[in-house]
């Protein structure tokens, strides 16, 4: 949502929508704290005061932040425009707020931020909800409210190193894309910098695989440098983002904010900051070995790579075990299957700091992170589960995925048993001609594309009759009709894939023969995720 | 990274199936090639036994035999390393050793858990997942969400090459 316009804002604001009101309200206040220089409407400060509490905090800092802010900046308006339109990219969750927190604290006095703001931060901030701009240390204590979530913590830790940068650092408009660069894209750390930054907020997705990509293959160099700033200021981890202190960091952060880092970041600062940071940079470095075995022993191992962070870590414990299983699952991604549970017999964990340090709720804790991390490879496997968060959904849709798949099993093995057995099963001819490749060859080529179009299900049904009653067999083909019939009407429909097609679940022949069929097409869109051919690619073996 | 169609001897089959599906398990074409072997084998045998008849009984009878022959091939093709493998190389087994007698009885039983499962109303999802995914039912959570994903991967291969199949054997 890249809004760099002021008229969006003036759009934004007459929504109804309450998520696009908070926003609104959001641009809106920041305008009005410019508008004291620019001449922007503010009828909406008082009413910012009803956000949420999460936002709310946000505004009432916003506004005593707006209040000191340098006259510069607002000699710019457009820039701040700019900041701001990203703050209007709802997403309605805490860490979107966390973000623009992030994202707002690093914009400064000095015309290098206009730059900063136009290269690296607009497309970091659309998912923030609240662009909060901070001078040097005015930041207030009350945007801590963010929920000590496990992942949250978890993204948090990935991302605090990000922002251990030097503030001056990030005012380089230059620097801020390269640390945004290993975040951004999986993995990729020398893509170039306006794609980076155009992809940051699409990438923005997968928290943990790009961060941990770019902890695997980024800067080192910026990593000691995120690991000496961070280590000027270790006490300021208890405070919520606007820590004067932590300015730095947040100017870090805001800096390196990709839109995946902005709710590690704040949730770092907010929740468990010191311990999260901490980890992250321990990984950071410890990803330079790339090595899971090395990170869950050094993780009990004081002087195991994360020299420097231990002392940085003011707090007395860490959750080494977490910071270890995460990294390792990342880089169990990354290669091949995620493995999180590291060879050893047992796992040592820590308690985090301000955590409880029962026995029972470490190892609850690194439970739910190892189920998280199935849940996301889950994620990554079904098709269409992409946008999806949240256990329960995830769960529903695999379930529906495994059944539509077991129902596609049975139909193809009506379809089978009922196929001409005059053919002979040359096993050696079948494979030498290539037919795995073909994968359905041109029936089911008709179908992808029609049914990601949502198409009308004229043409697929018409495939799917052509294909399941197969012309020219006279009394099987009947009989296959028949058996296909009484098997798909107590098939309760095929596998609909949730942002694609509407719902056509209707109990007649053709509906459920294109719903099998799509289903089937599934599969194969999936197989494209994984990387085969691609459907014009298949066309053209054709 | 096309492909044309000619003869290919095997070998070059298996290392196009490589590159085409290098993002997902690096052992997946080998599977893939072992299973369609394995299935093509045991669809052949079916062939054989039953006499091409087209009534709806036949057809029904000889879909169930192919059905299984499919899960069955696919579990022996990715052998015994996962649990849910080895649990459905066990229940073919059982099923086949114990055909005849036993699988009334079984079927009885299953329909009766099933009626009481429409009336009590709180399977929820982690149950519905170990129901659908073979050995499911005594493992703990997160090695459930594993054997899933793994399960699910095999499944898409299976209904890739069943297709493949049937539409090459349609045309």
């Amino acid at each position: 949502m890249d809004m760099g316009d002021k008229d969006k804002f003036g759009l934004e604001k007459g929504s109804g929508d309450p998520v696009n009101y908070h926003s609104s309200n959001m641009s809106t206040d920041w305008r009005f704290g410019g508008a004291n220089i620019s001449n922007q409407s503010m009828g909406l400060v008082p009413t910012d005061n009803s956000i949420p509490v999460r936002k709310g905090d946000l505004m009432g800092s916003s506004v005593s932040l707006v209040n000191s802010f340098c006259p510069t900046i607002w000699d710019h308006p457009n820039s701040l425009n700019l900041g701001f339109c990203d703050s209007n990219a709802q997403t309605g969750t805490n860490t979107s707020n966390t973000v623009a927190i992030r994202k707002g604290i690093p914009v400064c006095s000095s015309t290098s931020i206009d730059k900063a703001l136009d290269i690296g931060w607009n497309p970091t901030i659309s998912k923030g909800g609240v662009f909060l701009q901070s001078n040097t240390g005015i930041i207030p204590q009350s945007l801590s409210q963010f929920p000590a979530d496990a992942d949250f913590i978890e993204r948090a830790a990935r991302f605090s190193c990000f922002n251990a940068g030097n503030f001056s650092d990030m005012m380089n408009p230059f620097s801020i894309p390269q640390t945004l660069v290993p975040y951004s894209k999986g993995g990729t750390v020398q893509a170039p910098i306006q794609n980076n930054e155009m992809h940051l907020p699409e990438a923005a997705k997968e928290v943990t695989p790009s961060a941990d990509h770019g902890a695997t293959e980024g800067n080192p160099i910026e990593n000691e440098r995120q690991t000496g700033n961070f280590m000027r200021h270790p006490d300021e981890e208890k405070q919520g983002i606007g820590v004067s202190s932590n300015e730095s960091d947040e100017a870090d952060f805001s800096g390196s904010g990709d839109g995946q880092g902005d709710p590690s970041m704040l949730e770092s600062a907010g929740g468990d900051p010191s311990s999260s940071k901490g980890i992250s940079i321990k990984k950071r470095k410890r990803s330079g070995q790339d090595n899971e075995l090395d990170q869950v022993k050094g993780a009990q191992v004081p002087g195991e790579g994360a020299k420097d962070n231990t002392e940085t870590k003011q707090k007395g414990d860490q959750n080494l075990t977490s910071a270890t299983a995460k990294p390792a699952g990342k880089h169990g991604k990354d290669s091949s299957q995620p493995s999180d549970a590291p060879k050893e017999d047992y796992i040592h964990v820590r308690a985090r700091r301000g955590q409880a340090t029962n026995s029972h709720s470490l190892a609850e804790r690194v439970r739910r992170e190892k189920i998280s991390e199935r849940m996301k490879f889950l994620q990554d496997l079904v098709p269409g589960c992409s946008k999806v968060t949240g256990k329960a959904v995830m769960l529903d849709e695999i379930i529906n995925y495994v059944q539509s798949l077991q129902r596609q099993v049975e139909f193809l093995s009506m379809k089978l048993a009922a196929v001409n057995p005059r053919l002979d099963f040359n096993i050696e001819g079948f494979l030498a001609k290539d037919i795995l490749q073909a994968r359905g060859g041109s029936s089911t080529m008709g179908f992808s594309p029609d049914m990601g179009m949502s198409h009308p299900q004229l043409h697929p049904s018409q495939q799917g009759l052509i294909q399941a009653g197969i012309p020219g067999m006279g009394s099987p083909s009947d009989a296959l009709r028949r058996t296909i019939n009484s098997q798909l009407t107590a098939m309760s429909g095929g596998y609909k894939e949730p942002t694609q097609l509407p719902n056509m679940w209707v109990d007649d022949e053709l509906h459920n023969v294109v719903q099998m069929n799509y289903g089937a097409s599934v599969p194969f869109n999936n197989q494209e995720l994984n990387g085969s051919l691609p459907p014009g690619h298949m066309k053209v073996e054709l | 990274m096309v492909v044309c169609l000619s003869i290919y001897p095997k070998k070059s089959l298996q290392l196009y199936l490589a590159s085409m599906n290098s993002k997902s398990l690096s052992s997946n074409p080998c599977r893939k090639t072992s299973f369609t072997r394995r299935f093509l084998r045991a669809l052949a045998e079916i062939r054989r036994e039953e006499p091409n008849s087209s009534s709806h009984v036949d057809i029904s009878r000889r879909c169930q035999r192919i059905k299984v022959a499919a899960y069955a091939s696919m579990a022996s093709a990715v052998g015994s390393k996962r649990a849910w493998s080895r649990a459905m190389i066990c229940k073919v087994r059982n099923r086949a050793i114990c055909r005849a007698s036993m699988r009334q009885k079984i079927k009885i039983s299953k329909w009766k858990k099933a009626v009481a499962n429409k009336h009590r109303r709180d399977v929820n999802q982690e149950d519905e997942l170990r129901r659908l995914v073979p050995g499911g039912k005594s493992m703990d959570f997160c090695k459930l969400l594993e054997e899933t994903a793994h399960y699910i991967k095999s499944l898409t291969t299976q209904v890739q090459v069943m297709r493949s199949i049937a539409d090459y054997y349609s045309t």
